[in-house]
């Protein structure tokens, strides 16, 4: 270091890089930007009992090695980190997560044999202070039918809703895209079975002011079954996901589910019923004892994602789990390897 | 009852008012453009009775146990009597009736003013040069700053300067474009374009930041954030010229304690229990006090120090002790 008033500073990340240690490597989660960079556990260890030290101190404790100045300047040159001389006004992310709500998100199963009544559903999550909500149409459906299910929530107080639909006869792509611009809540809508795969943003009409996503995929959603998928694609390097995930499961929590059948669980996949919604209130099901049980299941203490360096930005299913036998068992339809660091090709 | 005046849109008031209602707490919304439909002011006896009604709604004074005065134009503005009253041509009946107005809106917000308030409306702007002078008073460092009106005594400032507007950040249209008075820096070369008097300006001691902190103050408490726009050089003089694709980095800081108790001492003199202050902090750790907003922003900082300053608000205003947090 050729600077030597930085040999008496100390290095310190961005309160918004949060390393995370796995069992091989480590993540830098860059909740701010959204972004994961992978280090090596020896850098982490730099970070983390290292960081009450100046430069010169911990060069000094690695014998003056090499690598130290490349892994300082990659953490400099990315916008990760900044050298101080007051490291005590950069306090840490706190991790503390809260919400207003009983109720924060809801997924609503539908298939051609369902009879739920929609607006009174909608009623009672709106009383449970729920924000997002997922309708998930297994069968075919058309424009009007759905847009007759979402009559009530158009003065409603969620702040968003995705739809899966089917692609087909009843609903082709144009319908689907019209959907998404007469309601204003609608951000994402996935369309299965669709002619192809691909993204496709929604914009108002002759604006570039966008309303939301369409996600076409080629393949049909049948049911509840196919969810509970681990990609990275579905990472979320938020700060909401990175504090939640430190105490809360990352699906479960404040979630509430209605199958197609009208069972209130705590999503549509897991197996226990509350009761079915044509006798049983949703505040009725969530008050009963075993409701919330695995609301606090986190990633800390899930075997496997606990070594894992992706778990603080990880879904964690419980619907579908390696042994269903363990509460604790890894997500089954993960392929990843922490130990390893690699993935199974599924 | 907890009656918020803001603006229809707004989303910090949502997310308090979502915090407020998950405590079970009762918010009237009164937008800026919702009309004064009836008053019933009664002083002295019977005070009991009084009340406004917006939205068709009654509100009693007796049931309102605090008082928001987030954002907007009041909702007394434009009450439809006396805006059709001041459809006459002749002028001094006009100003008369503005002047009666007046006088009976600014009783209506002393009488609010009475409950549990956030914000002061006789305070929701502030003059940048008193409050300058009110912080350095108190100890806090400001930068040198002039006000000016002659070439010649801008020709002769022996340091860099930036200028500023004095009162708000205004956006102004003509000849097809829109101007927006950032915060700009002063050349000599500028200055030698200038005609011998001009308007007066305010031209402020260049301070080389290493950082900027912007600090949200809540009921004697700081809630501070830095930001290093000193990162990009798009931002780094002001740094609302944002940079979408790469943000500046925003972080929580922990304020030196005679700073936040100097804050806390200006925020007094100045009459107000909210508010959010900027100042730069030099190379050298000196922090410069910029300026004081009474409505400040506060999302910007929530979000990315995870302080949940919106339940925090909420708390305030529902009169709930603050939980400690571990
Ligand atoms: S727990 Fe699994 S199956 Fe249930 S909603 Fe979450 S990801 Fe899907
Ligand atoms: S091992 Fe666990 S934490 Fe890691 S990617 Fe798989 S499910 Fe996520």
């Amino acid at each position: 270091m050729t600077n030597p008033k930085q040999a008496q500073m100390y290095f310190k990340l961005f309160a918004c890089c949060v390393t995370v240690k796995g069992a091989v490597r480590s993540t830098i989660c860059d909740v701010q930007r959204g972004e994961i960079k992978l280090i090596p556990n020896s850098l982490y260890t730099i970070l983390t009992e290292h960081q009450h030290q100046t430069y010169s101190e911990i060069q000094e404790a690695y014998d003056y090695d090499e690598t130290l100045d490349e892994y300082f300047d990659f953490l400099v040159e990315n916008e990760l980190g900044f050298w101080t001389d007051t490291p005590e006004f950069f306090p840490p992310l706190d991790m503390t997560w809260q919400t207003y709500s009983n109720i924060n998100n809801a997924i609503i199963d539908i298939d051609a044999a369902s009879s739920h009544d929609f607006k009174a559903i909608f009623a009672q999550l709106e009383e449970l202070g729920c924000d997002h909500i997922q309708l998930r149409y297994y069968t075919d459906v058309s424009k009007d039918t759905l847009e007759n299910h979402l009559e009530s929530t158009k003065r409603s107080r969620f702040k968003s809703i995705e739809l899966v639909v089917k692609h087909g006869s009843l609903l082709d792509i144009p319908a689907a895209e019209a959907l998404v611009v007469s309601n204003a809540r609608i951000h994402k809508l996935v369309l299965h079975g669709a002619p192809e795969s691909g993204i496709r943003p929604v914009m108002k009409p002759g604006t570039d002011f966008s309303l939301g996503q369409m996600i076409l995929l080629s393949y049909e959603i049948t049911s509840a079954d196919h969810c509970g998928v681990i990609d990275p694609f579905y990472f979320s390097i938020d700060t909401k996901t990175m504090t939640e995930s430190h105490q809360f499961n990352t699906c479960l929590n404040k979630k509430i589910g209605i199958d197609a059948q009208g069972e209130i669980k705590n999503c549509p996949s897991l197996t226990e019923s509350f009761g079915n919604i044509a006798q049983v209130s949703l505040h009725q099901a969530m008050l009963q004892k075993d409701f919330k049980k695995l609301w606090e299941v986190n990633k800390n203490q899930v075997e496997i994602c606990k070594d894992c360096e992706f778990r603080h930005i990880c879904t964690d299913c419980r619907a579908f789990i390696q042994n269903p036998e363990n509460e604790y068992s890894k997500p089954s339809k993960c392929n990843y390897d922490p130990y390893t660091a690699s993935w199974a090709n599924s | 009852m907890i009656v918020i005046a803001t603006r229809k849109i707004d989303s910090s008031t949502n997310d308090i008012i979502d915090w407020i209602d998950g405590k079970g707490g009762t918010v009237v919304r009164v937008d800026e453009d919702n009309t004064l439909q009836r008053l019933h002011i009664v002083s002295g006896k019977g005070a009991n009775n009084s009340f406004i009604q917006v939205n068709q709604q009654k509100i009693y004074f007796k049931d309102i146990v605090a008082f928001w005065h987030r954002k907007g134009q009041s909702f007394f503005a434009d009450h439809p009597a006396y805006s059709l009253q001041l459809d006459t041509n002749h002028v001094d009946i006009s100003e008369e009736l503005a002047q009666e107005w007046a006088i009976v809106k600014e009783y209506l917000f002393f009488l609010l003013s009475q409950k549990r308030n956030l914000g002061n409306y006789f305070k929701s702007s502030l003059n940048k040069l008193i409050v300058q002078h009110q912080a350095q008073a108190i100890g806090l460092t400001i930068p040198q700053a002039f006000v000016l009106t002659a070439k010649e005594d801008a020709l002769n400032l022996d340091l860099e300067v930036i200028t500023k507007a004095l009162s708000e950040v205004a956006i102004i249209s003509f000849d097809d474009a829109t101007y927006c008075s950032y915060t700009t820096e002063v050349t000599q070369d500028f200055i030698q374009t200038l005609p011998e008097n001009f308007f007066p300006a305010l031209m402020q001691e260049k301070i080389v930041k290493k950082y900027e902190l912007r600090v949200f103050y809540l009921d004697g408490k700081c809630y501070s954030m830095a930001i290093f726009s000193q990162l990009d050089q798009q931002t780094a003089v002001d740094f609302r010229v944002y940079n979408m694709t790469k943000p500046n980095r925003t972080v929580p800081y922990q304020l030196p304690q005679d700073l936040e108790e100097k804050i806390d001492k200006l925020m007094h003199e100045l009459q107000l229990n909210t508010g959010s202050l900027d100042f730069m902090v030099t190379q050298d750790n000196e922090f410069y006090f910029l300026e004081v907003n009474p409505v400040g922003q506060f999302g910007m900082v929530s979000l990315p120090c995870n302080y949940y300053l919106e339940k925090k608000i909420a708390d305030y205003l529902l009169n709930n002790q603050p939980e400690n947090h571990a």
